[in-house]
């Protein structure tokens, strides 16, 4: 459904929508040497991703899904 | 097809038609602002209703002309013949869609988005620059990117070896490569859009990058919701599935078909590079000699010898592979050896040189198109190097230029003359002007005649510029709309026209009915009786075709009353939610169809109903569910045609009329006496709604039933020749009941006479004609009254009635002649001196001064010729 921000990880799930960069964003500033974890994720808003691609954070668990991983890999890599 | 996209197409077409003569009004008078006004409005109103359908590449289109009109309206952009030209041929395109989504059952291929987009930018490019300085940018940029069009080549070394060498087998077996850049909008996000998304479905993609559009901004003045992305993709898919994909955004969309070769980039390590100098040589020298096989030889002796891990080897593989695959491709092969020389990445040129150079090597192999495409290359070189020096293209104009040429020097073996070549390029890089590469070519490869006359044709940079879009282009696109004219299948007639048309038959059909007075007075007055019946034998033909004409006319008259019932779902909504009531509107028989005088009648009275019903009839949901009904209500409009007559029939399941409510009010307000109150049946209670004084407001915010003017709904319903019946039954709901008469045009009458004029009486009103002895006539109450079946009728002297000073006639039998006639439910009997035939006419609305006289329905020829004037008894009595 969306972003669940834990201590050091914010678990995406699901499909996460626009309305989430924003909070991701502050998140992640204000959280600089947490976690992402795509396990459960299984698309994410072009607004997330360029909030990822600007603030490149670590990436702890890629996604199941092979195609989403592919495109992931060669926008955060 | 719908009837609404049916109605677009036939409007779109109008709409063209007018757009293009506007055009042609404004090159006649390119000032008038009347004219420009007119035309924008039809632009812009096009648009506005292809924005109702799924059609992205007109509304693009319009869009993009709408815009530009609107620069021109606002005195931002002139007016100039390129600009006619450049709207007349986006109207050719849209022209050819309405075409198309015509033959196609409503749909448009996807593979107009790309001369939608042409056209589109086309026509924005008037706009912000000024007429005359439009056409040498425009020349220009579309010839520097047919040349340079080249995108930065992906980090294709990325993929693995394997994979690629399998997309090279892939690529050249017949899959095109692709490699698309997709840029979305920086305001896309708040469009609804996820760019993400939307390159995620680029199919078979084999190798993908997400690339900021500008460098990111420091994170903590990050805009999340600007867009900065760009989508690289390569892809083995059709072109026409990604522009299918980017429908919506082809302009957001760059698709560069790639070469299969470029995918032959070495890697490895580049351990050990001169060593392998010689074999460089080796094989350049066999390259050039054509001794292929030798080539192939020493290629896989050296890969044997080294680590398949080097960068060599690796090139080795591909060069192998090109060999196999391509033995042809002179060109790739030395640029591969070479790159084994100087153990960097080969530097794949522009698809088009890249192209061409796959041509076969040397000059006199050419085939006699190849000499010819050659040669256009170095002639598209000339003038591109004769454009004018001044502007900062230049540098790149210039570097394109010598690339072409340079690869077209390497595919026709004169590879001698490259480096002059460089140095010319040199030479006018620095002085900045195009003279010395001109110098080069006139040097190397002088004009020949094929190429000088191909030139004069096409001296202009402009016409340059067509050329290379008429080939791109489809060749159905282009084409004038003169060239394919299709009759539009509707007619728009005016309705005074149709009237006209109608009045004419009308009196055809009047002219045919004086034949049987002639055929008559062949018979009585000449005693011609062979003649008389041979005229009523005509009568018979002229009669059926009179009335086949007449039934053509009204066919065209004739309009669904869906017309009149599309208004009620807005309508019941919104007085529903008004009244906080759960309403479900059924709707039934819309394409029943009716004149549309009948149908434009029923408007009125239709709405009146419907308020009633929802204001009164319906109760509230939690009054429902106590009653135990369902919360909804549901309100039932339905039409229906028996014979010659329309029903529409509207009904409820509210609560009913009390008939006993109804009652006391009808005395209170001195509508019926006590004793009528006793005794009126419920059903006929009901009906007291109809009453005239029965519609003011107070009485209805009392009522339980309805009121609102129903007396209102019955005179406009009865105006159009229909009745009105109510029946309700109390807490089950109401029914109300319409009948009216398909058309008004004819109508039936029986012909009275009285003190030696006629009259005419509507048929369906009359009941009985009868011959009522003067001895059976009672007076009551000063009112003459016989009974008739058993039923007391009164009597009334039409005479009297129309204030004629004579007294009745009586036949010999002293029995007076008596028209019973239907008033209000009601038989009233009028005394009348005789009676004659029914004929039917075309009833003509008294106009002018005698409009307003009252007792009369209208107006009539007769076959003689004389005036019949047509009572309306509802009036009289």
């Amino acid at each position: 459904m969306a972003i669940t921000y834990q201590k050091k990880v914010a678990l995406f799930q699901d499909a996460v929508g626009a309305e989430e960069a924003e909070g991701l964003l502050e998140w992640l500033l204000k959280n600089p040497k947490s976690q992402l974890n795509f396990a459960d994720c299984r698309h994410l808003h072009a607004a997330n991703l360029q909030v990822m691609m600007a603030v490149k954070p670590v990436i702890a668990v890629w996604p199941k899904d092979a195609k989403l991983r592919t495109w992931l890999e060669s926008a955060l890599k | 097809m719908n009837p609404l996209l049916e109605q677009f197409l036939s409007e779109a077409r109008d709409f063209l038609h007018g757009i293009a003569e506007k055009l042609m009004q404004l090159e006649n008078d390119p000032g008038s602002t009347p004219v420009m006004n007119e035309l924008f409005r039809l632009v812009h109103t096009l648009k506005g209703n292809s924005g109702l359908f799924e059609f992205p590449e007109m509304t693009r289109v319009l869009h993009a002309g709408e815009d530009l009109l609107d620069a021109v309206r606002d005195g931002r952009v002139g007016y100039s013949q390129e600009l006619t030209d450049r709207l007349l041929d986006a109207m050719d395109f849209v022209n050819l869609l309405v075409d198309e989504i015509e033959s196609n059952d409503g749909a448009i291929g996807s593979d107009h988005a790309q001369n939608a987009l042409r056209l589109a930018e086309s026509l924005r490019q008037l706009i912000g620059v000024t007429a005359v300085e439009v056409k040498a940018p425009v020349a220009e940029a579309s010839q520097a990117s047919s040349v340079h069009n080249m995108p930065e080549l992906p980090r294709l070394a990325e993929l693995p070896e394997q994979q690629r060498m399998a997309l090279y087998r892939e690529a050249l077996a017949g899959d095109t490569l692709l490699f698309v850049e997709y840029t979305p909008e920086q305001e896309c996000f708040f469009k609804g859009e996820d760019p993400f998304h939307q390159a995620r479905q680029i199919p078979d993609v084999v190798w993908q990058s997400v690339l900021p559009r500008e460098p990111w901004s420091a994170p903590a003045e990050l805009d999340a919701y600007h867009c900065n992305l760009v989508f690289n993709a390569l892809t083995t898919a059709a072109p026409e599935e990604l522009y299918e994909l980017f429908r919506y955004t082809p302009e957001q969309l760059r698709i560069v078909p790639l070469p299969p070769i470029v995918l032959a980039l070495p890697h490895g390590d580049p351990n050990g590079g001169p060593v392998y100098g010689d074999f460089v040589t080796d094989a350049l020298g066999r390259l050039d000699t054509g001794d292929m096989a030798g080539l192939e030889s020493v290629a896989r002796t050296m890969l044997e010898l080294s680590s398949p891990s080097l960068w060599l080897s690796s090139g080795l593989r591909w060069l192998l592979l090109v060999l196999e695959l391509e033995p042809g491709n002179r060109y790739a092969q030395r640029t591969l050896i070479e790159s084994l020389g100087s153990l960097t990445l080969p530097v794949w040129t522009t698809p088009e040189t890249a192209v061409e150079a796959d041509s076969e090597l040397v000059g006199e192999r050419f085939s006699e198109a190849d000499a010819r495409a050659f040669a256009d290359i170095l002639q598209a070189q000339r003038e591109i190097l004769g454009l004018p020096d001044s502007d900062a293209w230049l540098p790149g104009r210039l570097n394109a230029a010598a690339t072409a040429l340079a690869a077209c020097q390497r595919s026709a073996g004169r590879i001698e003359a490259l480096p002059t070549l460089e140095a010319a390029l040199a030479e006018a890089l620095d002085s900045v002007e195009a003279a010395p590469l001109l110098a080069w070519l006139d040097a190397h490869a002088p004009l020949d005649r094929s190429a000088t006359a191909e030139s004069e044709a096409e001296a202009a940079p402009m016409q340059v510029r067509n050329a290379l879009i008429d080939v791109e282009s489809d060749n159905k696109f282009g084409r004038r709309v003169e060239d394919s004219y299709v009759g539009p299948k509707t007619l728009k007639v005016d309705q005074d026209k149709i009237d006209n048309l109608m009045g004419l038959i009308g009196e055809m059909v009047v002219a045919k009915n004086s034949l049987p007075y002639l055929a008559s007075r062949a018979e009585t007055q000449y005693g011609v009786r062979e003649l008389g019946r041979e005229i009523k034998t005509q009568y018979a033909v002229i009669n059926r075709i009179a009335e086949e004409m007449q039934d053509a006319i009204m066919q065209v008259r004739m309009m669904p009353v869906s017309f009149v019932f599309q208004r009620f779902p807005r309508l019941v909504r919104d007085t529903s939610r008004k009244l906080a009531k759960e309403v479900n509107l059924i709707l039934e028989g819309e394409n029943t169809e009716a004149d549309k005088n009948i149908v434009e009648a029923l408007a009125d009275p239709l709405i009146h109903i419907v308020r009633n019903s929802l204001d009164h009839g319906i109760e509230t949901p939690e009054v429902r569910r106590a009653a135990g009904k369902p919360p909804a209500g549901r309100l039932t409009i339905r039409a229906t045609q028996e014979a010659d007559r329309v029903y529409i029939e509207i009904s409820d399941d509210g609560k009913g009329i009390d008939p006993t409510i109804i009652k006391r009010k009808a005395y209170e307000k001195g509508i019926i006496d006590e004793s009528t109150m006793e005794r009126l049946s419920d059903q006929e209670a009901v009906n007291l709604v109809f009453a005239a004084g029965f519609s003011t407001a107070e009485v209805i915010s009392d009522l339980s039933g309805r009121g609102v003017g129903m007396d209102v709904v019955r005179s406009a319903v009865e105006k159009v020749n229909g009745t009105v019946s109510l029946e309700s039954e109390l807490g089950k709901g109401t029914l109300i009941r319409l009948s009216l008469p398909l058309s008004m045009a004819v109508t039936n009458v029986m012909i009275v006479e009285s003190d030696k004029q006629i009259f005419g009486v509507p048929m369906d009103m009359v009941v009985e004609t009868v011959r009522v002895s003067r001895s059976a006539i009672r007076t009551i109450k000063k009112r003459q009254t016989t009974v008739l079946r058993g039923r007391i009728v009164p009597l009334l002297a039409l005479n009297e009635l129309l204030a004629i000073d004579a007294e009745p006639y009586a036949n010999e039998d002293d029995e007076l002649a008596t028209l019973v006639v239907r008033v209000h439910e009601e038989h009233v009997g009028i005394v009348v001196d005789d009676f004659r035939e029914t004929v039917d006419i075309i009833l003509k609305p008294m106009a002018g001064i005698i409009g307003g006289l009252g007792g009369y329905s209208g107006s009539a020829l007769l076959g003689d010729g004389s005036v019949l004037m047509v009572l309306n008894p509802r009036e009289l009595v």
